[in-house]
């Protein structure tokens, strides 16, 4: 079946998009809260098909850039997308932004979202 | 009384005491002008001294005091050495000194400074003017000119120091306001930041909800949990209320309409 992985470290937002996405795409969701989850999740992580990366995961918390570089130090092989509520000129943002990987930018209607994965996904 | 009657009330009364009491030091012991000098500026480090903070109408008054006294002296010294038959090369010295010397301190209120630097000009051609011919004829060929001319120069000085000042001023208050700009920038990056999570929340709460997705009950509890977050930058928000000076206008306003104009008005300024 295939998978994706939700990283935000809002609770509200993680079982949120999981349900959307299970349900109008019929996939299975890996919603998780922060790196060192990716990491204990490292061979489901890697079989996900596309992954979805909030950037700021809270303070001194790796954040979703560090998740970026893991999964490319591990040749994960399927699409990335950064989801994140900060302004361009943050310098997380700009971080996100030299890693060429598209960012998503929140409040984003979840018809665009579910359409952009789906877009990937086929 | 305005603030400029009143420093220069205080700098009378204090050319006064100081004046009389180092005259009357100098009268008593027999000692010479140095001795003067040296009284005044004991008495005027004394009220540096014990006054920790001086005002601006007291520091004023410090420096016209000790710059009449100073003027006093060498308008009676330069007498004296001419009086006395003596041909003195550095006549009105101490006038072109003290031109120099507040050109280059350029002190508060400017002035002040200027008319202590008109002084330097005018008291050497009065007394040069005033003079009978025996004690015109001990003074050099060259006064008053040369210390009109120095009284220019130091005029021409002072002038470009307190342009500089201004400019620096300007170039900090500039900076400052540059500061504070990038400060409310960072604050609305954080309030963004902070609204952005509970909206997307909000959103797809809806969505779901519209689709069937979710229960209301569901729903109402990620709503609660979303309102939740909103309500706590609320009160953040709430604890600086009370420093917005409001106007008698401020009756009912625009929201959108208030925040789009105070940000049409925070663009940073150009630094050339």
């Amino acid at each position: 079946m295939t998978c994706i992985m939700f990283v935000d470290d809002c609770d509200d937002l993680r079982s949120l998009f999981r349900r959307a996405f299970e349900r109008e795409l019929g996939i299975e969701v890996l919603a998780l809260r922060s790196l060192s989850e990716v990491k204990k999740h490292e061979k489901e992580v890697l079989n996900c098909s596309a992954a979805i990366l909030d950037i700021n995961l809270g303070a001194g918390e790796p954040s979703g850039v560090d998740i970026h570089d893991w999964l490319k130090a591990q040749a994960y092989k399927g699409s990335i997308f950064f989801f994140t509520g900060h302004g361009k000129e943050s310098p997380m943002v700009q971080k996100a932004a030299k890693t060429q990987v598209p960012i998503l930018e929140k409040p984003m209607a979840p018809a665009d979202l579910i359409s952009i994965i789906k877009g990937s996904l086929s | 009384m305005r603030s400029s009657t009143k420093t220069l009330v205080y700098a009378y009364l204090a050319t006064l005491v100081v004046g009389t009491v180092g005259w009357s030091i100098a009268s008593l012991t027999g000692l010479g002008h140095w001795y003067f000098a040296l009284a005044v500026m004991s008495a005027l480090a004394l009220l540096v001294t014990f006054r920790k903070e001086l005002s601006p109408a007291v520091s004023t008054a410090i420096f016209l005091s000790s710059t009449a006294v100073i003027m006093a002296c060498v308008s009676w010294q330069t007498y004296l050495v001419a009086a006395a038959g003596r041909w003195s090369a550095v006549a009105f010295a101490g006038y072109k000194l003290t031109a120099l010397a507040v050109a280059f301190v350029a002190p508060v209120p400017v002035w002040g400074a200027y008319l202590v630097i008109a002084l330097c000009a005018l008291n050497p051609t009065v007394q040069t003017l005033l003079a009978s011919s025996e004690i015109r004829a001990n003074y050099p060929q060259s006064e008053p000119w040369v210390s009109i001319v120095y009284a220019m120069v130091a005029f021409f000085v002072l002038r470009h120091r307190l342009r500089e000042n201004e400019l620096a001023r300007k170039v900090s208050a500039l900076e400052g306001e540059r500061r504070t700009i990038e400060h409310v920038a960072q604050i609305f990056l954080g309030l963004r930041d902070l609204t952005n999570t509970p909206l997307q929340s909000i959103t797809t709460t809806a969505w779901l909800l519209k689709r069937g997705h979710v229960t209301p009950t569901e729903a109402a509890e990620h709503l609660d949990s979303a309102l939740v977050q909103l309500r706590e930058l609320s009160e953040i928000l709430k604890t600086y209320e009370h420093e917005v000076d409001y106007r008698p206008t401020d009756h009912a306003f625009d929201a959108v309409k208030f925040l789009q104009e105070k940000l049409a008005h925070m663009k940073p300024p150009k630094s050339d």
